[in-house]
């Protein structure tokens, strides 16, 4: 009981501040509102980027997310979190440019591939624990997931790529989706079952070791 | 067998690989950058109307105080029946019984043979009108304004009346700054 007290409170102070730094915005003090881009400019970026699947995309999507809240700021009641507010604000406009973009369907088939210079996460593995061969097939199923990942609809690529960032809650996605919670979670379970239903008619059975005699 | 936990290992990993890209440096920057530029906008924008506005009133005065004021069309114009007093008798080189387009402005430019010629002063330009000559009045000048010689042969020259000219006040609605 004194654990669930001192988390709530924990968390009201942060949400405090980020009120008070709304206030202070509000009142028109943009190094305030400086501090809030700064507090939250990795959650919106990525938001976009999920819509968009490019970095530069995002990074425009982004800014003009922040103005536009800045320009919102006076609407802002603190009926809920700034960052989900502001998430809900970006979401909104990623969507409008990912329609308003007739070069969509390049770019999804360019966001299999955004992010391969960035560093690999399966590559980090231990050098001991898994052998060159290992590597090698585990590099080319990731390739093959992001190809499919951005063959997935529109609605449940989006459901998985915000849940499976580990950026945002499922209220925060609910909210930026404009879908209950519930929704959002079955959208993720249908993503990843559809990505196993398409690597297994590749033959993926097994990540490490199927790939050599399939892929080729 | 193949592993399902392995293949959502798989999913997840690639799922954080691909959003794993952070945004560019300078995000805070650029957009405080915006934001000051877009308030310097909205201060400047009610300076530039209110600076076009004044430019506009002094336009309009300039054009009220130098034009002069046209008679409504079909009706007399007001200063060519004023009761003006006689005015001196002229000479004899203007004192033509059939005047010409241009005898308005009281210059004949064919004065009537064994009438001593009359030159207008050095330095001062005169303007004339040949015969025909359809814009033969000046550019002020509005239909039926010209006043006519009078039957002795005199020019009426009517007074030059100058009514005092009413400016309505211009208000100007200061705009509200919004973000």
């Amino acid at each position: 009981m004194a654990e669930s007290t001192d988390c709530v409170t924990a968390t009201d102070a942060t949400e405090e501040s980020d009120l008070e730094l709304v206030r202070r915005a509000q009142a028109g003090d943009t190094e305030a509102f400086g501090e809030l881009v700064e507090r939250n400019r990795r959650a919106v970026f990525r938001a976009a980027l999920a819509a968009l699947g490019s970095p530069a995309e995002a990074d425009d999507v982004a800014q003009e997310a922040f103005v536009t809240a800045y320009r919102k700021l006076d609407g802002f009641r603190g009926e809920a979190a700034f960052r989900t507010w502001l998430l809900a604000i970006t979401w909104r406009k990623a969507i409008d440019r990912r329609t308003t973009m007739a070069r969509w369907l390049r770019l999804t088939v360019s966001s299999v591939d955004f992010g391969e210079g960035s560093s690999d996460i399966m590559d980090r593995a231990p050098a001991n624990t898994r052998s060159q061969e290992d590597e090698l097939a585990a590099a080319e199923l990731r390739q093959i997931l992001r190809r499919l990942i951005g063959t997935l609809p529109r609605k449940l690529r989006d459901a998985l790529l915000l849940a499976g960032s580990g950026e945002y809650s499922y209220e925060q996605i609910s909210h930026m989706l404009e879908a209950p919670v519930g929704t959002v979670k079955w959208r993720v379970s249908e993503a990843r079952k559809l990505l196993k239903q398409k690597l297994g008619a590749l033959g993926y059975t097994h990540p490490a070791r199927s790939i050599p005699s399939k892929s080729r | 067998m193949p592993s399902e936990r392995e293949i959502d290992d798989a999913i997840d990993r690639t799922v954080r690989d691909i959003m794993s890209v952070d945004a560019p440096a300078g995000l805070r920057s650029r957009v405080i950058g915006r934001l000051e530029r877009r308030a310097w906008s909205w201060v400047a924008l009610p300076r530039l109307a209110a600076a076009g506005a004044a430019a506009a009133l002094v336009v309009i005065v300039a054009f009220a105080l130098f034009t002069p004021a046209a008679p409504a069309p079909g009706t007399v114009p007001e200063m060519a029946r004023t009761d003006a007093p006689p005015a001196p008798p002229l000479e004899a080189s203007t004192a033509d019984p059939a005047p010409g387009p241009g005898s308005g402005r009281g210059v004949d430019p064919v004065p009537p043979e064994g009438s001593p010629l009359s030159f207008p002063p050095r330095g001062t330009v005169t303007a004339t009108a040949l015969p025909g000559d359809a814009d033969a009045n000046p550019p002020s000048a509005a239909p039926g304004t010209v006043t006519p010689p009078a039957d002795d042969g005199r020019l009426v020259v009517p007074p030059i009346r100058i009514e005092p000219l009413t400016i309505p006040p211009i208000t100007i609605v200061p705009l509200s700054p919004s973000r």
